[in-house]
C-alpha cells in the first residue's frame, strides 16, 4: 500500500474539515430559507394567532408569535411621508441585520411548519403611490438579494384590492413568489391607475428606459389622449438620472446605513382618472448631498450655499433640499463649467418644455420639488429616505 | 447621411463606453469620427447626421458626441464647421439639434 505523506495527510484532513463547514453552511442557508418570513399568506380561517402564508404556489396557516406590524394606510411619499418612511425604516432595521427574528426547531422544520415572529400587515393599506410602491419593492429586492431568501405574502386575499391589483401590476408579487396562475386573478381593473412592471438594473440600460417611455405614450394614448414625450425629452432626463445613479451612487468608500446592493429601480404609472403620469427613478446610494464635495463644482455650489447658511451642506441634513437646489442651480446657471456636471440641469427641463407638472427629488432627508413658473419648494423629510428618488409628474 | 436613431440606436445611451450601450463616445468614435475623415479626405459633401426618429436624447450623450469630437483633436473647429451638419426634419426633434450646435460650440470656445 503506497504510503501517505505526512504534509499530504494534514492536506487532506484540513480540505475535509473544510468541506464539512463548507456543507454546514449550505444547510444552515437552507435552514433559512425554509423558515424565514417576513410578510402574508392566503388564509383558510387562521386563528387570531395565525396567518396564512402563500409560497412557491402552495397556502400553509403559520402560527404567529409577535404581533403584525401595520403599514400605513395612505402609503404615499406626498400625503404622508412620515409613516410611509417611518415604516421603511422599521423594515430595513428589521430585516437587514442577520437576526431575521424567525427561527425553527429541527421537528419544526421536519413536521414543514415555521413559526412567525412578526409580519408587515400590507390589510392596513387603503390607498399607495407609484413612488411609495417602488420605495417597497426595491426593499423588499435589497433583502432577498442580500439575505438570500425568498419573501412570502401573508393574508394576500385580505388586501385591498386596488392596492393589491396596483402591487401585482407592479411586480411586487412575483417579487415574493406569487405564482402567475394566483397573480393573474388580481390583474387591474380598466379605469385604474396603471403601472408598469419595475425594472432594475446596475448599468445603463437604455433599452429599459425606451421601452418604460415607449409604454406610458401606449397608456396614455389608450386614455383618448395624445402627448409626445418626445419634446419634453421625458427618456433623455431617465437616462441622465440612471448614469448618474451608476456614476456617484454607490462609490466603494462611501458610507452606508444598510448594506446597498448597487442597483437602480424604476417605473412609471398613468392615471386615467387624474389624467397623470409618474415616472419614478431610485437608487439607495449615498445620496446628491453627500456626493456633492466629490463633483468639480464644489467650490461654485460651496459659496453659493454657505452664503445663505454659514455651514456646508453635507455636514447636516436638515438642509439637504436647499442643497438639492443650489446643486441644480450651479448646474443650470454656470458657464464655462466643463463638460460634466449637466445631468441635474435637464431633469428640469422635462417640466419646463411642457404645460402642467413637477420635478420632485428626494435625497437623504431634502425634498425639493419643482413646478414650471413657481419658486421651488423644499422640505426636510423626518427620515433618511435611504438614497434618492427622482419624480417626474407631466398632468395630460 | 447618418440617421442616427436607424443606423446607430433609437434609444441613445449615456456619455461613455464603459457605462453602456449606444453610448455618446461609441457613436463619435464608431460612426462619426471615420464619416468625418471620409469627407474631409475630399470623398463627398458633407457629414449630415439626422436626429429624427430617437427616443430623445441625454445630455450627456449630444454632449461627449459633439463637443468631444473637438476634445478628441482630430479635426479642427474649421474642419468641423465646413463638413459636419447636424439635422432635424420633425420639428419635434430641432430642440436636440440646439442642443448639439450649442455643445460643438461652447467646446469650441472653450478650448480656443
Amino acid at each position: 500500500m503506497k504510503r501517505i505523506r505526512r504534509d499530504r495527510k494534514l492536506w487532506l484532513c484540513r480540505h475535509q474539515r473544510l468541506e464539512g463547514e463548507r456543507k454546514n453552511r449550505a444547510r444552515d442557508r437552507l435552514r433559512e430559507r425554509r423558515t424565514a418570513a417576513v410578510i402574508e399568506a392566503l388564509p383558510t380561517n387562521p386563528s387570531p394567532n395565525e396567518v396564512e402564508v402563500y409560497r412557491r404556489g402552495r397556502s400553509r396557516v403559520v402560527p404567529v408569535r409577535g404581533e403584525a406590524q401595520p403599514m400605513p394606510e395612505i402609503f404615499c411619499l406626498d400625503r404622508n411621508p412620515d409613516e410611509t418612511l417611518a415604516y421603511l425604516t422599521a423594515l430595513r432595521e428589521r430585516s437587514l441585520p442577520a437576526d431575521l427574528g424567525l427561527r425553527a426547531t429541527r421537528r419544526q422544520l421536519r413536521a414543514g411548519t415555521t413559526i412567525l415572529r412578526s409580519y408587515s400587515d400590507f390589510s392596513t393599506i387603503k390607498t399607495i403611490s407609484a413612488s411609495a410602491a417602488l420605495l417597497l419593492a426595491a426593499e423588499y429586492d435589497r433583502i432577498q438579494q442580500i439575505k438570500n431568501l425568498k419573501m412570502s405574502a401573508v393574508n394576500l386575499k385580505r388586501w385591498n384590492p386596488a392596492v393589491r391589483s396596483l402591487l401585482n401590476e407592479l411586480g411586487f408579487l412575483e417579487l415574493v413568489g406569487i405564482e402567475k396562475g394566483t397573480r393573474a386573478r388580481y390583474a387591474m381593473s380598466a379605469g385604474g391607475v396603471r403601472i408598469a412592471h419595475f425594472r432594475r438594473g446596475h448599468t445603463l440600460d437604455p433599452i429599459s428606459s425606451g421601452e418604460l417611455t415607449d409604454l406610458l405614450a401606449t397608456m396614455i394614448e389608450d386614455c383618448g389622449v395624445v402627448q409626445d414625450l418626445i419634446e419634453r425629452n421625458l427618456y433623455g432626463a431617465l437616462v441622465e438620472a440612471m448614469e448618474n445613479a451608476i456614476r456617484w451612487a454607490y462609490p466603494v468608500d462611501g458610507h452606508y446605513a444598510f448594506e446597498p446592493i448597487g442597483a437602480w429601480w424604476m417605473t412609471g404609472a398613468v392615471d386615467a382618472g387624474q389624467r397623470r403620469m409618474n415616472v419614478v427613478l431610485y437608487d439607495q446610494g449615498v445620496s446628491i448631498p453627500a456626493r456633492l464635495p466629490e463633483w468639480d463644482q464644489y467650490p461654485t455650489f460651496r459659496r453659493l450655499f454657505r452664503r445663505a447658511f454659514k455651514h456646508d451642506a453635507v455636514a447636516t441634513g436638515e438642509d439637504d433640499a436647499f442643497a438639492i437646489r443650489t446643486a441644480i442651480k450651479v448646474a443650470k446657471t454656470s458657464t464655462g463649467m466643463s463638460h460634466h456636471g449637466k445631468g441635474l440641469a435637464v431633469f428640469k427641463d422635462v417640466i419646463d418644455r411642457g404645460l402642467h407638472g413637477h420635478l420632485r427629488i428626494l435625497s437623504r432627508r431634502g425634498d425639493y420639488l419643482y413646478e414650471r413658473g413657481k419658486r421651488p419648494t423644499m422640505k426636510t423629510l423626518s427620515q433618511d429616505i435611504g438614497g434618492t428618488l427622482i419624480e417626474w409628474e407631466v398632468l395630460f | 447621411m447618418i440617421r442616427l436613431a436607424q443606423e446607430f440606436s433609437r434609444y441613445p445611451g449615456g456619455r461613455f463606453r464603459a457605462m453602456g450601450p449606444f453610448s455618446g463616445e461609441a457613436f463619435r468614435d464608431d460612426l462619426l469620427v471615420p464619416a468625418l475623415s471620409r469627407a474631409i479626405g475630399g470623398s463627398g459633401g458633407p457629414v449630415v447626421v439626422l436626429l429624427d426618429g430617437a427616443a430623445g436624447y441625454p445630455a450627456s450623450f449630444l454632449e461627449e458626441a459633439f463637443g468631444g469630437l473637438i476634445r478628441a483633436g482630430q479635426f479642427s473647429p474649421a474642419e468641423i464647421r465646413d463638413h459636419l451638419k447636424v439635422v432635424s426634419h420633425d420639428a419635434r426633434y430641432a430642440v436636440y439639434r440646439q442642443l448639439a450646435e450649442k455643445y460643438l460650440q461652447d467646446e469650441i470656445e472653450r478650448i480656443h
